[in-house]
């Protein structure tokens, strides 16, 4: 016999453990859960050990808390401890890095994630700990409605982590709590007084059924009302949120767009909530400069560095797709495309090296140049494993860890080989194949608005090769005569609608030109992708170092040429005066990429820290753009969701009038059936279920007469009905308690008519709602005594069966 | 619905708080996850008040006491049969019943569902070490949702009544009248002055046949009267009970009094049994005239309580009239030689006196020169009795009721002696006569 602190020790495990999956949605996988579960189980068995000793409550809370110490060193920190168990000092050392190790990963890596060690770590003694103090106010304190703040607690740490739990998640932590609840006021109620059931009570009306089976077994209340109260608030709970239009924007991020990119942090690659043109905006609509960092370099036109890069146009806009798989370690000897090494091999590159020493610029991304040849480590990466290293990205020429970011003071050297290819090669390049790997990474495009496309062609005019049409759109944007200004008051966004917008007003920064070249690169299919970074800053001649701030960040574009690799191109148009600067790209030289800020850099972030500050502020409040280029498609599916509830609903609703229809079909076709004793108790139980949906009182108690008695009392029966019910009355009596059942007369007409007489006399939409809502069925009524009756034929028959072969035969 | 909101617990109200902080927080940041966290919190209770208001079910209660009247310190059996007269299978129910704090702790009850028809049995046993009329009940229901959110109490209206009588201790019979020869049945002279009719006849009492209804006597006085199955010549005596508060010490049920009450129900119980007619009176006036039921006597017995002290003496001739022509046994507590002296005058000549003097201050702890004065009075107030002629015996914490009574019984036999050997004539007859 369980007694009742057993009970509440196990409900309280298992509210924890339910109240724990919501944290499924912050792993990638489910390895986490057995040291979790081994954590909560055993705190509940050193509860349930210490509580059958009648330990007192503090005493059980001290023992969990060691348990689970000694659980988490036996799991986690077995090597220092003494016997693999007892916690030392160098165990409790091995904690301390498990938990920094822990909030590294918390602070920078996006759900969901691996579950590596020092996760689950601390994912099992959190828990474990939440698992102790629902254990004490719940079957300790026996206060279990308490006990839901610090479930709550760990449903809000999910919730914070992942984009909203699942439904059935959400559905399996409220049923733990509902259950703690449930167990612990039934104890209450057992406790309260002394339990009186039917089996104690020895004055038992004459005519109760037979007890059953398991009689000796003592009944207790069960929990029948309670479950069917939980189901219901959980159906609610889980339906409500889903039709309330306003709230749910998570769940219609989810089903409109899906992971539309930017404006939406599930990039997976930054680990910030920010999309990367975001992050531009707000550093150059800053109101203060800071520093971010200053470069050193071996040449005095060192070109942009550069941070992230945008391969993906989607309807959404660019954006990074995250795939970073194939990267290596920064240092010495990074790996040179095929096609810079050619071009140094024919001299047409420079060797850049430049020393950066960051200031304020904090990120999981190294500023580099683009085909850097080595990058040494900033002091902090002085981790040993892949995921606390920086990480180069070949292809993309990006540096970043999914843990690190910069702090003040490093120092790292960047050392790259510029690609200088000479025009005549340039122009010689051969248009990317539809069918190249590279076109299907660099050139995909959705579908683009047809006027863009027009535009597009408009700007390329005659030019045929793919370095030509380059010229041409570059051209386009920067030629002063094609009306394009520089302005940090337009709304931000890459997306398609954006960039038809972006050129017809042809007003906007570098997010929009980058965003725009790039995406009409495509379109005239040359492979294209934006790149975020900064520009080469301020120089300083005194000290020979550039200072680079939040307002040198900048986006341009990268072209891809075949056998030449890719060539920058910043189209963005410099204001005040920096916009007649464009002498060379009219007629290109041998250095096409250099932009202007080779001859005057410091000008060209000069023009953005006069822009920034007077339209910081109107924009920030103009910012979240991408949400509504969505909301179109969302608010659809939200419907559709909205419908799909409905049809759910109303079938629910619908199940007790088709589980009445089919009742009745059944005992009809019974009623007409050759058994006479089945087809009187179809007939009676028809009739009956019939009254009882009407609303006539037929106490279980009673006998058939006095029912047959109570229906003819049913006002508006006709003659007919009331020999109707007389005769199925009759017959039910007959089966069951005459010798051989069965009467003169048609049950199955005479059914018929006492439920149309039964039913007589009301308005219509009593009818309906009888029908739709059938008592009958609503309270279960009815079918004890039929079923009594039928248990009682069916006895009587096989004794009469087992008479007859007994009796020596007379025939 | 309005008192299943009302019953909300605190659990419950708890519950609604949070819910509603959940929601003004879900819509302030726009979490899903906490509106359905602040869904469950606020539909939770809502079902539960629902389906307490639904739950529209009676059930029917009958109380019975066996037996309803019980000695101090014995168990009586409560038995409370509930039956579901709805049609409606009933939830849970919690049953209380209201007893006294004297009788012990509430008695409670779980109770799982009773089915439409059927019905449940309570029993429990009740045990008072006090006297007095005790009411049983009235019942009262809990019900509570399977949350504990909301709790509905309901109350049945009757209560039953338990009398916890004095013990009565068994006495060894003895002729109380003494050398008079006033023994049971030998009062044919008062019965002459009164005539058969009315001494034949007494008022109905439940319980009584009807067959005996008295028509004649029935149709003068206007109440039902019926006759008197016993002899109407009857042996008499009358018990004279102390019931001032400053004659007693100490608190019941170790006091003076409850002593005192003991020996009464006893003696009185004694008499009944003997075939005396008993009359009941304390020391402010008559309770009973004739008394010759046994239960009657133990009921008002029961419900005696120490009164304010008001003095005997007024109360003295209706106690004289009450005596006349009867043994009178009087128990006292602390009484002074002056009131002892007042109680005696209520004996009729030529009947006999019998008092039993309760040292009241063996029941308090008193300082010695008090304790002295105490003796000395206590020793002054058995004197007073001792002069007029009235058998006394003085009892202590210590003394037993029947002890104490054959101390009187020895005091009657040896004045009976004593007699004897003065007037052999007379001895001869009174023994013929008591033989």
């Amino acid at each position: 016999m369980m007694s009742a602190s057993t009970r509440l020790t196990v409900a309280a495990a298992l509210a924890t453990f339910l109240g724990a999956l919501p944290l499924s949605g912050s792993f990638s996988d489910w390895g986490w859960l057995g040291h979790t579960v081994g954590a909560i189980a055993l705190i509940a068995a050193v509860g349930l050990a210490l509580r059958a000793v009648r330990a007192p409550a503090w005493a059980v809370v001290v023992g969990q808390l060691i348990a689970l110490l000694l659980f988490a060193t036996a799991a986690f920190a077995s090597a220092e401890a003494l016997g693999g168990i007892i916690p030392s000092l160098g165990s409790f050392e091995q904690f301390r890095v498990l938990a920094n190790d822990g909030l590294d990963d918390i602070q920078y890596l996006a759900a969901p994630i691996p579950p590596s060690t020092e996760m689950i770590a601390m994912t099992a003694i959190g828990v474990g700990v939440i698992a102790i103090v629902v254990d004490f106010v719940a079957a300790g304190l026996r206060r279990p409605a308490i006990a839901g703040l610090a479930l709550l607690a760990l449903f809000a740490v999910a919730t914070s982590v992942t984009n909203g739990v699942p439904w059935i998640e959400f559905g399996m932590a409220a049923a733990g709590y509902l259950v703690l609840l449930a167990v612990e006021e039934r104890e209450r109620l057992l406790a309260w007084g002394r339990v009186i059931t039917a089996h104690d009570s020895a004055s038992g009306p004459a005519f109760a059924a037979p007890a059953p089976a398991g009689a000796t077994v003592r009944q207790r209340p069960r929990y029948a009302t309670a479950s069917r109260i939980g189901v219901v608030t959980l159906a609610v709970a889980l339906i409500v949120p889903a039709a309330v239009p306003g709230l749910s924007r998570n769940l219609l991020a989810k089903v409109g767009a899906g992971a539309d990119g930017v404006g939406n942090g599930d990039n997976g690659t930054t680990g910030d909530s920010l999309s990367p043109f975001t992050r531009l905006k707000g550093s150059l609509t800053e109101s203060a400069t800071t520093t971010l960092f200053t470069v050193t370099s071996t040449v005095d036109n060192p070109y942009y560095l550069r941070t992230i890069v945008l391969d993906q146009y989607t309807p959404a806009g660019w954006r990074a797709s995250g795939d970073d798989d194939d990267t290596t370690r920064i240092g010495p000897g990074l790996p040179l495309g095929p096609q810079v090494q050619q071009l140094q091999s024919q001299g047409q590159t420079r060797q850049v090296s430049s020393v950066i020493t960051i200031g304020q610029y904090s990120d999981s991304y190294l500023p580099i140049y683009y085909s850097a040849s080595s990058v040494s480590s900033p002091p902090s990466s002085s981790g040993t494993r892949r995921s606390s290293s920086w990480q180069y990205d070949a292809e993309l020429g990006e540096v970043s860890s999914s843990r690190l970011t910069t702090s003040p003071g490093e120092q790292y050297t960047v050392t790259a080989v510029e690609p200088k290819p000479s025009q005549a090669a340039l122009s010689a390049a051969a248009p990317v194949a539809a069918n190249d790997p590279i076109m299907k990474r660099w050139g995909d495009l959705p579908a683009i608005n047809s006027k863009v496309l027009q535009i597009t062609q408009d700007a390329v005019g005659d030019a045929t090769t793919p370095w030509a049409k380059s010229v041409a759109l570059y051209n386009y944007f920067t030629d002063g005569r094609n009306g394009f200004q520089y302005s940090l008051q337009t709304a931000g966004g890459s997306s398609n609608d954006a960039l038809l917008d972006f050129l017809t007003n042809k007003q906007g920064f570098c997010e929009q030109y980058a965003s725009a070249m790039a995406a009409m690169l495509r379109i005239e299919g040359i492979p294209s992708r934006v790149v975020l970074g900064y520009t080469s800053g301020t120089y300083d001649a005194a000290s020979k170092t550039w200072t680079v701030t939040n307002l040198d960040a900048h986006a341009w574009v990268e072209g891809y040429f075949t056998g030449i690799g890719w060539v920058e191109f910043d189209p963005t148009p410099l204001g005040d005066g920096r916009t007649q600067y464009e002498p060379y790209l009219p007629a290109p030289t041998t250095t096409p990429n250099e932009q202007p800020t080779e001859d005057q850099p410091t000008a060209d972030s000069s023009t953005d820290v006069e822009q920034a500050p007077e339209s910081s502020s109107d924009l920030i409040t103009t910012l979240p753009t991408t949400d509504d280029t969505s909301s179109g498609s969302a608010i659809s599916a939200s419907t559709a969701i909205a419908i799909a509830i409905a049809v759910v609903v109303i079938a629910l609703l619908l199940i007790p009038a088709a589980t009445r229809a089919a009742a009745r079909r059944r005992r009809s076709a019974l009623a007409r059936g050759p058994d006479p004793g089945l087809a009187a108790h179809a007939a009676w139980d028809e009739m009956t279920a019939t009254a009882i949906d009407r609303g006539v009182q037929l106490p279980a108690t009673d006998s058939t007469r006095a029912l047959a008695r109570r229906l003819l009392a049913v006002p508006s029966l006709d003659e007919p009905a009331k020999s109707a019910i007389t005769l199925i009355a009759d017959a039910e009596e007959r089966s069951v308690y005459a010798r051989h059942a069965g009467v003169e007369g048609d049950l199955a007409a005479a059914l018929r008519t006492a439920r149309h007489g039964l039913l007589s006399g009301l308005s219509r939409g009593r009818r309906c709602w009888i029908a739709l809502a059938p008592r009958s069925v609503l309270a279960g009524a009815g079918r004890g005594q039929s079923r009594l009756a039928l248990r009682y034929t069916q006895t009587r028959d096989r004794l009469a069966a087992a008479a007859r072969g007994l009796l020596p035969s007379n025939r | 619905m309005r008192a299943a909101l009302h019953g909300l617990t605190t659990r419950g109200r708890c519950l609604i708080a949070a819910g509603l902080a959940a929601v003004v927080c879900a819509v302030l940041l726009g979490e899903k996850d906490l509106l359905r966290v602040a869904v469950v919190l606020l539909v939770l209770p809502a079902l539960c008040v629902v389906a307490l208001a639904r739950a529209r079910f009676r059930l029917a209660c009958e109380r019975s006491l066996s037996p309803t009247r019980t000695p101090v310190g014995e168990a009586a059996e409560v038995r409370i049969t509930l039956r579901n007269v709805s049609v409606i299978p009933t939830s849970v129910v919690l049953v209380e019943d209201d007893v006294p704090y004297a009788l012990g702790a509430h008695p409670r009850f779980t109770l799982d569902q009773i089915r439409p028809g059927h019905d449940r049995e309570l029993r429990y046993l009740v045990r008072s070490s006090l006297r007095g009329h005790f009411a049983i009940g009235p019942l009262r229901l809990q019900l509570s949702d399977p949350f504990g959110l909301v709790e509905l109490t309901r109350s049945f209206s009757t209560s039953d009544r338990l009398t916890v009588v004095p013990g009565v201790v068994p006495l060894r019979p003895f002729p109380i009248s003494g050398a008079t020869g006033d023994g049971p049945g030998s009062s044919r002279r008062s019965i002459a002055a009164r005539g058969v009719d009315e001494a034949a006849t007494r008022e109905y009492r439940q319980g009584d046949d009807l067959r005996k209804v008295h028509w004649k006597s029935t149709a003068r006085t206007g109440k039902l009267m019926v006759r008197r199955e016993e002899r109407p010549w009857q042996a008499r005596a009358a018990l004279v009970l102390d019931c001032r508060v400053g004659a007693h010490r100490g608190e019941a049920p170790d006091s003076s009094f409850e002593w005192a009450v003991t020996a009464a129900a006893s003696i009185g119980a004694h008499l009944i049994t003997q075939g005396y007619l008993l009359a009941l009176a304390d020391h402010a006036g008559v309770l009973e005239h004739e008394l010759d039921s046994r239960a009657v006597l133990l009921d008002r017995l029961a419900g005696l309580t120490l009164v304010d002290d008001s003095p005997l003496t007024g109360a003295i001739p209706a106690l004289r009239s009450a005596a006349r022509d009867r043994t009178v046994i009087a128990v006292t507590g602390a009484i002074t030689a002056d009131q002892a002296a007042q109680l005696t005058s209520i004996r009729s000549a030529a009947t006999s006196g019998l008092a039993i003097a309760v040292d009241a201050n063996e029941w308090t702890q008193l300082d010695p020169p008090d304790r002295d004065r105490a003796g000395v009075e206590f020793a002054a107030q058995l004197a007073a009795f001792t002069d007029a002629g009235w058998h006394v015996a003085a009892a202590g914490r210590a003394s037993s009721i029947d002890g104490t009574w054959a101390q009187l019984g020895e005091q009657v036999a040896s004045q009976r002696r004593a007699a004897a050997s003065a007037v052999r004539a007379s001895l001869l007859y009174n023994a013929a006569g008591a033989r």
